[in-house]
């Protein structure tokens, strides 16, 4: 937890000023309570000195001391008025948020007036029926002070409320109060500590602006508030008399609200566990030979012009201590009219693939190798260039078409638009090239959708939509991340007709990224399996039964088949896919796999060629090839 | 702990008047003793209201809910401890059903308390029989749910739900969150804790190949209802609705050449289900493709018995594949 304090940053000079502070208001008025009330009306109103460092008040007295004394009245009705706060805030906002929906707004709409009206009103108001003083004053501040966290601990509750993990709650039987306790307040604590230090700090302002009004601390107690309602009054004779209280107010109250994201952080056992325990250190890793590049003339696309070739290309992320590798050492191209299938599991690194191809790979990420695009090495363009050859020879479909797709624009306006940027045609035309896109994507009367909002459209009208919006520009290049995921099986099959039909009629190579390697068998003509961020195989579909890598035969055993017989159990792969940061040395797939020898512990096996056809990366495999082919 | 959840007629609704949504419409299953019947179907069919309507978190218009013979239909007979106790659901997404600041140990603590138990080494013993039986160890119980895995998560989950000791498990949709190769391990687990626990599960997918293996009993929904139900071999074997029909040919399989796209069109709007049979307006076998067939169109059909155990909601009830294969 104190980890977590230190690495926040500005976390650690928070701390020590607020130790240093918390010191001062628990020793000073000990030691020095006598010595701040000496007075000496000849040493009435004093500028700085070496006596008295701070100068003196209008009584003579020693103002440094007295600010030290005044620290415990000032910070400790602070911390007691945010108890107030923090107590009734989040036990307000909280419960608010697990009441029935029809009460539930009418506590929302309360705690939307009473916030409504301004804090320190609210205080004034509290502390003057209360009676002027100390008690008033905080209790004044503290309630004015929770309407505030009650607002906030009621939105973070509420969009926790919703969360699956409450509603397994619920339905295991776990009571109201509980629920709060439990499930609500652990998971919105670290961002409501943010909310109480800088409570805190407005307490400390607040209690401070009341005195100063004459409505907190009475005489003969003082705090900050206090000093610097007396300062002001001296201030062309002694301005540091005011100044003082009103520097220490401020630093007092900028701790603390600095060190409320260090506290937030140490809340959070995501972030004091999670990434410990997924790091191993790192094994000596032999790196083999770089991978063979596609030049073998079979798989090298039917011999014909290659739309996209892609070559040795790595992402990693720099982190701290060792860079994370997403994708290591990638090479593959794909024909024009081919449909290129890749095939992985979460973490394969397939989707960064597809971003890298498209230079959509979001910073800090560092991308090396080259990526050809009809032939023209992307890297030696100009930005211009670069811009206007993506925009017009390569169209993506990502998963979740909602998010690629602006939801407050017309579907028409999105569509054209690319168009007209790039071929510079002009609205009119460009209109009748998208209607005719949605026809062929099978979007019946395609001129009225197209005065539509995304939101408006259908899951899979949506993904249609995405797919016309790629056609606009006739791309050589299709590339197709999870484009069906998302969808029903009865939708799936009609966007993969679309693909199919796209791929046939304009010739347009198509990448498809998929987990599903069924739905890959029966749309593509060749297949690149990844795992931990390589490709482990690339064979044609029609060589599937013939795949050598054991993670291969893994998957085409583990998929759902409606024709295997239920009383067998399922074919699975033992263990999991590998954390990033804790990818196995050797062969990353050595931990599941029921082949694996002492090699594949210890050295990366290549990706070689082989004799009939596709790339594999297994030395098992590679052996039994070689003693075949020799 | 064998006991029979059995549905009469269920209709669950959201909100009301014009712009409500009957989101289950008269929906009559049964998960018999020491069973499991799936309910598949695709998304806005109903089947996640249902479950959710049987562990209480929704309402019931009309219908009945019985376990055991007795009924369970108002809220309040739903949210009672011995109702819990007996009825327990996991839930699809194992990275947000678990709470990501409670340790796997109070998380399953705290579902044996509501069992009952209380004693403080019974409780433990409890749990670690609870992580046993889903093949995780000891140091499992003091760690946080973001340290495992997704398939491990499932686990926990499942293990949190048994731990309560039910005599019916909802599962909704648990492996469509995981990579296929783990799917299998949390399919054969769910296989086997059901054979040890004899407990009646209601295992409710998308995923035709998944229900296929854990089911007895299948049932498909549509727009909110069952329209075809049979025991899964023979389901599997002889569809008689053709959305059954429809929904196995839009499976890619492996090795197989792809199928034309056996629907067309989209889900209707669910609050304004189209009249006569709801799956007209995609059928494949329905006036769109037999101008003629207007009884799809004026007439809902009624669930037609096919022997003991096959029921379907067709007019025109096993003639799909003959249809299909005629026309083409």
């Amino acid at each position: 937890m104190i980890r977590g304090l230190r690495t926040a940053p500005g976390g650690s000079i928070a701390l020590l000023a607020i130790v240093v502070l918390l010191g001062v208001m628990i020793l000073a008025p000990i030691v020095f309570s006598k010595a701040a009330a000496v007075f000496n009306v000849f040493d009435a109103n004093q500028n700085p000195s070496r006596l008295h460092l701070l100068g003196t008040d209008g009584l003579g007295r020693d103002l440094l001391l007295r600010l030290a004394v005044a620290a415990r009245l000032s910070i400790g009705l602070a911390l007691i008025a945010t108890a107030i706060s923090a107590v009734i805030g989040s036990l307000l906002g909280g419960g608010t948020a697990l009441l029935p929906p029809p009460i539930r707004a009418v506590g929302l709409r309360f705690i939307d007036t009473m916030l409504a009206f301004p804090a320190l009103l609210l205080a004034i108001f509290v502390g003057a029926i209360i009676g002027a003083g100390a008690a008033g004053a905080t209790l004044g501040v503290g309630l004015a002070g929770s309407f505030y966290i009650a607002r906030v601990a009621s939105a973070l509750a509420l969009s926790v409320a919703a969360r699956e993990y409450v509603v397994a709650a619920r339905v295991l039987g776990v009571k109201g109060l509980a629920q709060l306790t439990r499930y609500i307040l652990p998971n919105i604590a670290d961002t409501l500590v943010i909310v109480v230090t800088v409570a805190v700090s407005n307490a400390i302002v607040f209690l401070a602006a009341l005195s100063f009004l004459g409505l907190g601390v009475q005489s003969p107690q003082y705090d900050w508030g206090a000093m610097l309602t007396e300062g002001v009054q001296q201030f062309y004779v002694t301005p540091v008399a005011a100044i003082a209280p009103a520097v220490v107010i401020s630093v007092c109250a900028l701790a603390f609200g600095l060190s409320g994201e260090a506290l937030a952080r140490s809340l959070n056992p995501l972030l004091w566990t999670g990434s410990d325990s997924a790091r191993r250190p790192g094994a000596p890793v032999v790196n083999a030979s770089r991978e063979a590049p596609a030049t073998d003339k079979r798989m090298d696309s039917k011999s014909k012009d290659v739309a996209l070739r892609v070559s040795n290309l790595s992402v990693r992320i720099p982190t701290g201590g060792a860079s994370l590798d997403i994708v290591m050492d990638i090479s593959f191209s794909v024909a024009k009219g081919e449909m290129l299938g890749i095939v992985g599991e979460s973490g394969s690194g397939k989707t960064t693939v597809a971003n890298a191809i498209v230079q959509l790979v979001p910073y800090p990420a560092v991308v090396a190798g080259t990526v050809e695009l009809n032939g023209q090495d992307l890297s030696k363009l100009t930005k211009r260039d670069l811009d206007r050859l993506l925009g017009t020879s390569v169209a993506v479909i990502f998963q979740d078409p909602m998010s690629s797709l602006n939801p407050t624009l017309r579907v028409g306006v999105q569509l054209t638009e690319s168009a007209e940027v790039h071929r510079h045609i002009d609205r009119g035309e460009a209109e009748r090239v998208a209607a005719g896109h949605l026809r062929e994507v099978n979007i019946a009367a395609a001129e009225q959708q197209m005065e539509r909002y995304p939101h408006e459209f259908s899951g899979g009208m949506r993904q249609r939509v995405m797919i016309a919006m790629g056609l606009m520009n006739e791309p050589d290049l299709l590339i197709a991340d999870e484009p069906t995921t998302a969808l029903d099986v009865t939708i799936q099959a009609q966007i993969m007709e679309v693909l199919r039909q796209i791929n046939r009629d304009h010739d347009t190579a198509i990448v498809l990224i998929s987990h599903n390697l069924s739905l890959v068998s029966q749309n593509c003509d060749r297949l690149l399996v990844m795992y931990a961020g390589r490709i482990v195989e690339e064979l044609a579909i029609t060589d599937l039964a013939n795949a050598l890598h054991p993670y291969t035969r893994a998957l085409l055993a583990v998929v759902p088949d409606v024709s295997r017989p239920p009383d067998q159990p399922l074919d699975f792969i033992p263990g999991h896919a590998p954390h990033l940061a804790a990818r196995p040395a050797g062969c990353a797939f050595h931990p599941r796999c029921p082949l694996a020898e002492d090699r594949c512990r210890i050295e990366v096996p290549p990706l070689l060629t082989r004799e009939a056809g596709g790339r594999v990366a297994c030395w098992v495999a590679n052996k039994d090839l070689s003693g075949k082919s020799s | 702990m064998a006991s029979r959840l059995e549905l009469k007629d269920l209709v669950v609704r959201y909100g009301s008047g014009k712009h409500s949504l009957t989101a289950v419409d008269r929906v009559s299953l049964e998960v018999p003793e020491s069973q499991t019947f799936g309910l598949v179907g695709e998304s806005g069919c109903g089947k996640s209201t249902l479950a959710r309507a049987l562990v209480g978190l929704v309402p019931v218009i009309s219908g009945q809910i019985l376990l055991n013979g007795v009924d369970y239909t108002s809220v309040r007979s739903r949210s009672t401890a011995d109702y819990r106790r007996r009825v327990q659901m996991v839930f699809q997404d194992p990275y947000s059903s678990l709470n990501p600041r409670m340790t796997v140990g109070r998380a399953i603590d705290e579902a044996i308390t509501l069992r009952g138990v209380t004693a403080r080494r019974e409780k433990r013993q409890l749990a670690l029989r609870m992580l046993d039986l889903v093949g995780l160890g000891e140091p499992a119980l003091s760690r946080y749910p973001h340290q495992f895995s997704g398939g491990e998560r499932q686990r926990i989950a499942i293990a949190r739900a048994l731990a309560v000791g039910p005599e019916v498990l909802i599962t909704d949709e648990i492996t469509s969150a995981l990579d296929v190769s783990v799917q299998a391990t949390i399919l054969n687990l769910l296989k086997n804790l059901q054979r040890e626990t004899a407990c009646s599960v209601l295992f409710i997918s998308h995923d035709l190949s998944v229900v296929r293996y854990m089911s007895h009993r299948v049932g498909v929904m549509y727009l909110g209802q069952i329209v075809e139900h049979a025991p899964a071999a023979e389901l599997f074997d002889r569809p008689r609705h053709p959305y059954t029909w429809a929904l196995m040919r839009s499976i890619p399989r492996l090795g197989q050449p792809h199928n034309r796209a056996p629907l067309t069109g989209d889900l209707p709007d669910p609050r304004r289900p189209p009249a006569g049979c709801r799956f007209h307006t995609r059928c494949p076998i329905g006036p769109l493709r037999f101008p003629e067939r207007t009884i799809c169109i004026d007439e809902e059909p009624r669930s037609i018995p096919e022997g003991q155990e096959h029921r379907s909601c067709c007019h025109f009830a096993g003639t799909v594949t003959q249809a299909i294969e005629a026309s083409s």
